[in-house]
């Protein structure tokens, strides 16, 4: 049994806007699933029609057996970190956490004790009897997460809580969530625009855009098999290089500068003459001397990033990146490049949707 | 550098001197005695008679019984005041709250109903709030005297424009931890409004304190006299051929001033220093 199902959920806002398209998911007990997409893709919206902060147009939600879409948000037996914290600036850190505990009418010894130990778990102990004003951007966010914590909900829900954060705090409390959450054992959506974060946290990734999910996958799932252009581009920095290309019997592409690429047979997948992307991902692409039926590269700009360098150019009059573990200054600007045939992507150059398997 | 400070400083004590030299002249006048005052003018040194003019005035009455001493007026003014004041800030806080937190249908122009009171001070509409307060048979009590004033589109509006600073995911937040709407007010909404409420407070008292015109048409019976009125009532003895106590007069300006300055320093401090803890 799910612990959280979504059934064609559809928000239409007042002005016409549709926010979710008729979004459905099933989440498994103690999974941390991570929605991932750009800006107005409908990931916050969701996250929010989940908690009931925000009302569905149709469809259905529900958390473990009950169908909870038409119930208050304080009767949902969810726990929600918002991306500023909302923690109560005048009450002590301690009132903060105890604040939705007491509105249930807990006894204060158990408050107490709920209290403690979540401090204890999230290192505040030392900090309860502060205010949020006093603590830094990392204990307000574990305080927000102990707000959560304390009610053991069967839910928590995260609202891009790390965005506040500068980026060294943010690998930490990235890591610190997780632990959290493996512990603990509940059951987590986790909202992001930021893909490293998406990628390093999820158990399951759901990339969202305009509204619809566009696949839902195990972080090498998406990574390795994108189902759309979308998802490739979305994933992967620098992005997969996508070439436009015209298919040639079932195991050729021919690049719109009229250069042919041979690859893996395609067989039935695809069709003779099919207008297709090729997507290759900068780290799956090597230079080569040799060049023999394999791509052209015309070289610009390099930058280093230490570990490996990016190299910026282009293919077929299209930008094409490379991210390479070694690579000295040359003379030339043209290379071949070569792939492993095992490590390509194609996609339906009109729909977007993935061919090869 | 240095000249320039010392032409601000300069300004400043210009400024400083203006304000308070009339205050040092009822004060000093107020230390001689009345025929002092009545032959030589007001006196801009003490003079030798103390602060026994303070005591007559706190203690004695003007009028025809012996009801409305200055204390007893002050007293009333004080309840005047603070109903006044309290009164105002509970109904706007009450008032943007609901407008800003719930959807009702016509929100806007209800406010604008309300922001057009400030077009209609009470100076306009005496009459018919005199007749509203006869009619109910308030002439002459506390209630009279604060109720028909209490409504306040300036403290409204204040408070409106606060309440939208207030971040939304503290509603939200407090949805999720079960706080009802009420919950939500009491246990967020009005700390959060500390300053705001200091600074209503500051402005209303002093408003309310000043009143005159309300209270003289209100209040027959001299037990709900307020100083203000009491002022007046010290020099108005001319009427009746005798001659005015100038040094009581001048005393009970200045008692009539203490409670607002009072008022203003006491929650000056508090206003500044939950400008400084209240941070999001």
């Amino acid at each position: 049994m799910g612990a959280l199902k979504l059934d064609n959920v559809v928000k239409t806002y007042a002005n016409g806007h549709q926010a979710m398209k008729g979004i459905s998911l099933d989440i498994n007990e103690g999974e941390f699933l991570v929605l991932v997409g750009p800006s107005g893709c409908g990931k916050s919206t969701t996250l929010r029609s989940i908690a009931g902060l925000e009302s569905i147009t149709s469809g259905e939600i529900h958390i473990a057996d009950e169908r909870v879409d038409e119930l208050p948000p304080a009767k949902r037996d969810i726990a929600m970190v918002f991306q500023n914290y909302a923690l109560y600036p005048h009450m002590t850190v301690y009132n903060n956490m105890a604040y939705g505990l007491k509105n249930r009418g807990y006894s204060a010894a158990d408050i107490a004790e709920k209290v403690n130990a979540a401090a204890k778990m999230l290192e505040l102990t030392d900090y309860l009897q502060r205010k949020p004003g006093q603590l830094s951007g990392g204990q307000r966010q574990r305080v927000a997460m102990g707000r959560a914590m304390v009610r053991q909900p069967k839910l928590f829900l995260f609202d891009e809580p790390l965005s506040n954060l500068d980026a060294s705090l943010r690998l930490q409390m990235r890591l610190e969530i997780k632990r959290l959450q493996r512990s603990l054992g509940t059951t987590s959506v986790f909202v992001t625009h930021d893909q490293v974060e998406a990628m390093t946290l999820a158990d399951r990734l759901v990339i969202m855009n305009k509204g619809e999910i566009e696949q839902v996958g195990t972080p090498k799932e998406v990574y390795h098999k994108p189902q759309t252009t979308f998802v490739a581009k979305f994933l992967g920095s620098p992005a997969m290089n996508l070439l436009p290309a015209t298919l040639v019997g079932k195991n050729q592409l021919k690049l719109d500068d009229g250069q042919l690429i041979a690859i893996p047979d395609q067989e039935d997948a695809v069709q003779d003459g099919q207008r297709l992307y090729l997507g290759l991902r900068p780290e799956n692409v090597s230079l080569t001397n040799e060049g023999n039926g394999l791509i052209n590269f015309v070289a610009k700009v390099s930058e280093e990033l230490g570990a490996t360098q990016l190299l910026h150019g282009e293919v077929a009059n299209t930008p094409f990146s490379l991210n390479l573990s070694q690579f000295d200054q040359h003379e030339t600007e043209h290379f071949s490049l070569t792939f492993d045939p095992q490590q390509i992507h194609l996609f339906d150059y009109e729909t977007g949707e993935r061919v090869n398997a | 550098m240095r000249q320039e400070k010392l032409f601000d400083h300069a300004i400043l004590w210009v400024g400083v001197v203006f304000l308070l030299f009339p205050v040092w002249l009822l004060f000093a006048s107020s230390t001689h005695t009345t025929e002092t005052i009545i032959k030589e003018g007001l006196q801009f040194l003490p003079g030798g008679e103390g602060f026994g003019a303070y005591a007559t005035a706190l203690t004695s009455s003007i009028g025809g019984t012996e009801i409305a001493t200055g204390l007893r007026m002050t007293i009333n003014s004080l309840i005047m005041g603070i109903g006044f004041a309290v009164g105002k800030i509970v109904i706007a806080m009450c008032a943007a709250y609901t407008l800003v937190y719930f959807r009702i249908p016509m929100a806007n122009f209800l406010f604008w109903i309300i922001f057009s009171t400030l077009l209609l001070p009470l100076e306009v509409r005496i009459v018919p709030s005199y007749e509203v307060v006869s009619q109910l048979g308030l002439l002459n009590s506390y209630t009279g005297l604060i109720l028909p004033l209490i409504a306040s589109a300036t403290a409204t509006f204040y408070f409106q424009q606060f309440f939208k600073t207030v971040p939304e995911e503290l509603l939200e937040a407090a949805q999720l931890d079960n706080a009802n709407a009420f919950k939500f007010f009491i246990d967020i909404l009005v700390p959060l409004s500390k300053t705001m409420m200091a600074a209503m407070f500051i402005i209303m008292f002093v408003v309310g304190w000043n009143q005159y015109l309300w209270p003289i048409m209100m209040t027959t019976e001299e037990a709900y006299y307020t100083i203000v009125m009491g002022i007046k009532n010290v020099l108005s003895v001319v009427r009746e051929g005798r001659i005015p106590e100038y040094n009581v007069a001048f005393a009970m300006i200045i008692l009539a001033m203490l409670p607002p300055v009072a008022v203003v320093i006491l929650f000056q401090r508090w206003f500044i220093q939950g400008l400084v803890e209240s941070e999001k």
